[in-house]
């Protein structure tokens, strides 16, 4: 039997402008709603409802929960969904009028859009109850990541900072989802020696590991992750399987590639005459994503073919198939080599399945509906194998990630190291701030909780993965300069012991996170207290 | 896009880093070739419209700058500057993969004007203690340098670095960093077990390759697997 634990990661950076009337950057959070969260949660409640046994493993980051419970962010949603429901009717006309071949396309994310908002309104617009019905019917394990997802490797020297991530991360799990969570997504992968003792001190049960964990590992490793890992502290690590993952993220021969699949950048959006589309994008005459798409990826080409949906749904049951086999092949190499029931851990960001690869979810449904019925697969989540099987192996990995090279090139290279040393001078005075102003309580305990809010928003991976990857740059920039501009008047503020009180109302507002955080997380001396 | 002051590394460095880039013939060229080829391919990888618009890009990697003008995000509140430097002399050591360390540092703005009033220089000490041996070197650094990086071996160990002020000949600490725990590998350490571990090699393998046969990109993976395949050969 092949253990399959498929394993997704839901989330989005915190991006809240309520002070202006639309944010560009808030749309990252209503498109992978539209095509992701909502889609998903419809899929997999489709299985509960037809009786389809199956487990998979999601992992909600607290920035993500965060802005799915928050009401000024879910009516901003609504009024996206009906923009986008306008257009799609614009559309259906336009289409039926001048573009035929789109018109069915046009159609089908009309009623996506329809029926999205529908089930969005149903929930009252928090899907998150949703998937907690489908925990509660232990078909999802709900998992926690780090409170603003830091890569949390570089900040190992910074012990209070790390706790804090970690504390706040269940925390926020607990309040949102009513329960505690035994994973613990390791943002990036990354992990250092030593880390799983912090999460070991937190009732944390098992966490996630880079593929070349067990086979770079400090330790001889028999199974080559194959197996689930019991790291030093005795929290288990399940090691991401890079070869099977790569048949769906190749960027050479990944499936999403496939050239009868949608284009993710050929939106109308884009290339609409401005007169027409000028309602649907940012003011002032912004072009942006509107969801609608009509073209197949085709080939590296700029002339692309119009989207086929029939097409596609045929090469999705093709790769669906496909997978399956490649996961038995190699279910049976593994046990010709001694390891019997091995387990395969398949972890992915949540958005590839519908944002980015819009056949996505058609993808996981057949992979899932394919592996409950065959006696060759058990879909099942980390801590049912840790409860069901119980057989690890001993491991002591090195630091490691999944970013390319697999330490910290990433988060760590020529357009992003300088931001370390500001965000880990805003730490040592976070920390200093806790020994001067001791357990505050009233004004100035909101205003140093302030200070740590920011702190940890600072620390978020995503900026320095942006400032990497060069895409959204100047919005990651501004971003962490903000926090730490914000972090930098509560210092000069306190060490004149004084509070700024219009500043702190603002920033409350601004940052709505973390409702439940105490400063006193940074105080070096309470740590053990935390751990 | 990898390199921190790339004319400010050494030719070691520099050829440590060429090699890691797949740039061959490095013991020919020299210090100027080698950053000019470093330059050209890191201007190659950040002009890859085809990466930017792979498919299978990680969320995060593939969001859209929708503005694309920088002036729109003008306005945000809270933006201010940052300070270039602080006022407290301290310095940071943070592991970035198995060969290399990044290091930064700052000086009060009270000792860096008595070094420099004194005609005195900085320098950063380096000591690596790795497999039961200590290695230590010194780097020399200007007075506005304020950041390295430290090129470390595999091995059961750790690397510090000392920020140190040479006044006539004079050495004084101002500031540790952390340690930063060398990337130890079991295999790489016993290679002699490789050859007898045919099985183990070719589980290892299924793990870490694309059905194209191409490996998960980690130089320690290529290192290890390298080292196996070389015990295969020897047989």
């Amino acid at each position: 039997m092949n253990k399959i634990n498929l394993i997704l990661h839901a989330h989005l950076p915190y991006v809240r402008h309520i002070e202006y009337p639309k944010f560009l950057e808030e749309n990252w959070l209503f498109e992978s709603l539209n095509e992701t969260y909502i889609p998903m949660l419809r899929m997999l409640e489709r299985l509960d409802s037809e009786g389809v046994g199956y487990r998979i493993s999601i992992c909600f980051s607290p920035t993500l929960i965060t802005m799915l419970t928050d009401p000024a962010l879910q009516e901003r949603f609504v009024g996206y969904m009906n923009e986008r429901i306008e257009l799609g009717e614009k559309e259906a006309e336009r289409t039926r009028r001048e573009e035929p071949e789109c018109l069915e396309m046009a159609m089908r994310y009309l009623e996506e859009a329809r029926r999205n908002l529908e089930v969005f309104q149903g929930y009252e617009g928090n899907i998150l109850t949703g998937y907690r019905n489908l925990a509660d019917r232990n078909h999802i394990e709900l998992l926690t990541t780090a409170a603003t997802h830091a890569y949390l490797p570089v900040y190992k020297d910074y012990p209070t900072a790390i706790n804090a991530q970690v504390v706040m991360g269940l925390r926020t799990h607990r309040r949102i989802f009513g329960q505690g969570a035994k994973g613990f997504w390791l943002p990036e992968c990354g992990y250092y020696p030593g880390l799983d003792k912090v999460l070991a001190g937190h009732g944390v049960s098992w966490c996630q590991l880079a593929s070349h964990a067990a086979l770079t590992a400090r330790t001889k490793s028999q199974c080559g992750g194959y197996r689930p890992v019991e790291l030093p502290s005795g929290v288990i690590g399940f090691v991401r399987d890079w070869s099977l993952t790569s048949l769906v993220w190749s960027n050479v021969s990944g499936y999403p590639c496939d050239g009868d699949y949608r284009d993710f950048y050929r939106d109308i959006g884009y290339y609409m005459p401005m007169d027409y589309i000028r309602p649907y994008i940012h003011e002032p005459e912004i072009r942006c994503f509107t969801g609608y798409k009509y073209h197949a990826i085709t080939g590296k080409t700029e002339d692309k073919r119009f989207y086929d949906p029939h097409k596609a749904e045929e090469k999705v049951a093709l790769h669906v198939d496909n997978f399956l086999y490649n996961i038995k092949r190699k279910g049976i190499m593994i046990d010709a080599s001694g390891i019997e029931d091995p387990v395969f851990n398949l972890c992915y960001d949540a958005e590839l399945f519908g944002h980015r690869w819009y056949e996505g979810i058609s993808f996981l449904e057949g992979v899932i509906r394919k592996a409950s019925a065959s006696s060759d697969f058990s879909l099942t989540t980390p801590t049912s194998v840790i409860l069901e099987d119980g057989r690890t192996e001993r491991m002591e990995p090195n630091e490691s990630s999944w970013g390319a090279g697999g330490y910290s090139d990433i988060w760590l290279d020529g357009s992003n190291a300088w931001t370390y040393r500001h965000i880990m001078k805003a730490i040592d005075r976070m920390q200093d701030l806790t020994h001067r102003f001791p357990d505050q309580g009233s004004l100035k305990g909101r205003f140093l909780n302030q200070a740590s809010r920011e702190v940890l928003l600072a620390m978020a991976s995503d900026w320095t993965c942006i400032m990497h990857d060069n895409t959204s740059v100047t919005y990651a920039e501004k971003r962490l300069r903000n926090h730490l501009g914000s972090f930098n008047v509560v210092f000069s503020s306190m060490s004149r012991n004084t509070v700024n009180t219009e500043w702190l109302i603002n920033a409350e507002r601004r940052n709505v996170i973390f409702p439940d955080i105490d400063y006193n997380l940074f105080d070096p001396d309470k740590l053990e207290d935390y751990s | 896009m990898i390199l921190v002051n790339i004319e400010s590394l050494s030719v070691d460095e520099l050829r440590g880093i060429a090699e890691q880039e797949g740039i061959g013939n490095i013991e020919a060229l020299s210090r100027e070739d080698i950053i000019e080829l470093l330059r050209e391919k890191y201007e190659e990888e950040d002009d890859s419209e085809i990466a930017r618009n792979d498919p299978n890009l990680r969320y995060l990697s593939g969001i859209t700058d929708y503005r694309e003008i920088s002036d729109y995000v003008e306005g945000l509140p809270g933006v201010e500057e940052l300070p270039e430097s602080y006022p407290e002399t301290e310095i940071h050591l943070i592991l970035r993969n198995s060969s290399w360390a990044y290091c930064f540092w700052s000086v009060a703005s009270l000792m860096s004007d008595h070094i420099a009033d004194e005609g005195g220089s900085l320098l950063l000490a380096v000591e690596i203690h790795v497999d039961g041996r200590t290695e230590t070197y010194d780097v020399p650094v200007s007075m506005t340098d304020s950041e390295w990086n430290i090129g470390i071996p595999y091995g059961d160990g750790y690397c510090q670095v000392s920020l140190v002020s040479v006044i006539d000949g004079e050495r004084r600490s101002l500031a540790v960093s952390g340690r930063i725990t060398l990337v130890y590998s079991y295999w790489l350490s016993h290679k002699d077990e490789m050859r007898e571990s045919d099985a183990l090699y070719r589980i290892y393998l299924s793990m870490l390759s694309s059905k194209e046969g191409e490996l998960a990109p980690s130089a320690t993976v290529r290192d290890i697997i390298s080292a196996f395949r070389e015990a295969d050969t020897d047989e």
